[in-house]
């Protein structure tokens, strides 16, 4: 029996001594009376955030915005005013002498666009498809909305889409507009519907 | 917060071998079912009478020798960074604080944490601006919630960045042990990159 109990509490000991030996960071202080006593331990902590770039052109959701754009016309008859026009409909009686061709003019269409990211080097770049004429015939211009301008991949004033914008700014919002207008080329061509596809991208954390 | 578990004062005058073994033997166990219990918080001593001075036993972290543990947070989902609704949390990390001094100079001992440094960037794109994280987007659950006799042990709460945030504060002849369970907040958008930074808690009384 004291045998038992001798090699039990042995066992119980050694239970307790490797439960307790192996801490993490584990510190003591031990000082004499009247000295001020302390120790301490130190914990790290760490937390990885991902790349996050983000890209709006038109509204948001899913559905693919529409930029269009409409030729009209318009008659000049020197030293009238005002000026008549666009005319739509047949047989529209105009103040034309005959003198002076017809206008035609584009109209334009603005879509918001907003763009951030908390990466560094994110650009935006764009391509296209194009059915009936090419990405210089429409003229590009940026205006300001309720942020930052954001700038048009290159070129940066038409759809050639030939280059990269410079690095955005990490953590900044970008927020303003794309103008679209028919350059003098499609304005002047044949008539007719003419669609395509601009798709922005965004890239960054490369 | 559970009632505290006062081991009775060792009897000093036994002289019977048989009666040490059994003293042994239930002090051993006494010893081992504090060990065991992980949600055990406030833990009351004998104080010995004999004790030449004070002395602080502090462990911070989990049971890997001479290592400062890490809180790794990991990798927060593209779309939830900074919503502060999704807040990563990590695995449990045992406190453990133990103080004695005589029992005719009881002292109060204090819990504090130096969380002044933040989590600093280590690699990404925030190193360009060098962003730190404070650490009061840190929070954390304490198993003990409630004061136990006037004396305050960890509470939940958040560091708050300062250098010397009193975290507990009690009687020293005590015992506290804590399983903390931290987590990020998660309210801001950092700057991509990773993330570390160390907390260190100091105990000490007079």
């Amino acid at each position: 029996m004291k045998l038992q109990l001798k090699t039990l509490s042995l066992a119980l000991a050694s239970s307790a001594l490797l439960v307790g030996t192996a801490w993490g960071e584990s510190r003591m202080g031990v000082q004499p009376i009247g000295t001020p006593t302390n120790a301490s331990a130190g914990l790290n902590l760490a937390i990885n955030v991902p790349n996050i770039v983000m890209l709006k052109v038109g509204a948001a959701g899913a559905t693919v915005s529409t930029a269009t754009m409409n030729v009209t016309s318009s008659a000049v008859s020197p030293g009238l005013s005002p000026v008549y026009g666009p005319f739509v409909g047949n047989n529209t009686v105009v103040d034309w002498d005959g003198t002076t061709a017809p206008t035609l003019t584009s109209s334009t269409s603005t879509i918001p666009v907003a763009a951030w990211t908390n990466t560094s080097n994110a650009v935006i770049t764009c391509t296209t498809v194009l059915i009936g004429f090419a990405g210089a015939d429409i003229v590009v211009g940026t205006a300001t909305g309720s942020g930052l301008l954001l700038p048009h991949p290159l070129g940066a004033t038409n759809l050639t889409c030939g280059g990269a914008t410079a690095a955005l700014n990490v953590n900044t919002l970008y927020n303003s507009n794309y103008t679209y207008t028919a350059g003098s080329t499609l304005v002047g061509g044949a008539p007719g519907a003419y669609t395509g596809t601009v798709t922005y991208t965004i890239t960054g954390g490369v | 917060m559970r009632a505290p578990n006062l081991p009775p004062l060792a009897p000093r005058l036994a002289t019977a071998s048989a009666q040490r073994g059994w003293r042994m033997l239930v002090v051993t166990f006494t010893a081992l079912c504090l060990v065991s219990e992980a949600g055990a918080v406030f833990t009351a001593f004998a104080t010995d009478l004999v004790l030449p001075g004070h002395d602080i036993t502090l462990r911070v972290g989990t049971n890997t020798p001479g290592a400062v543990d890490t809180v790794n947070f990991g990798t927060i989902a593209g779309d939830k960074v900074g919503d502060g609704a999704t807040q990563p949390t990590a695995a449990a990390v045992r406190l453990d604080l133990r103080a004695r001094s005589t029992i005719a100079t009881y002292r109060t001992v204090t819990l504090t944490a130096d969380s002044s440094a933040g989590m600093a960037c280590i690699s990404g794109t925030c190193l360009g601006p060098g962003t730190v994280i404070p650490f009061s987007q840190v929070s954390w659950t304490s198993n003990a919630t409630a004061p136990f006799l006037g004396n305050f042990d960890v509470q939940n709460s958040s560091f708050n960045g300062s250098s010397a945030q009193t975290l507990a504060s009690f009687t020293s002849g005590s015992r506290i042990q804590h399983d903390l369970i931290f987590k990020y907040n998660n309210t801001t958008v950092y700057p991509a990159g990773s993330y570390s930074g160390k907390v260190r808690f100091t105990a000490s009384m007079p």
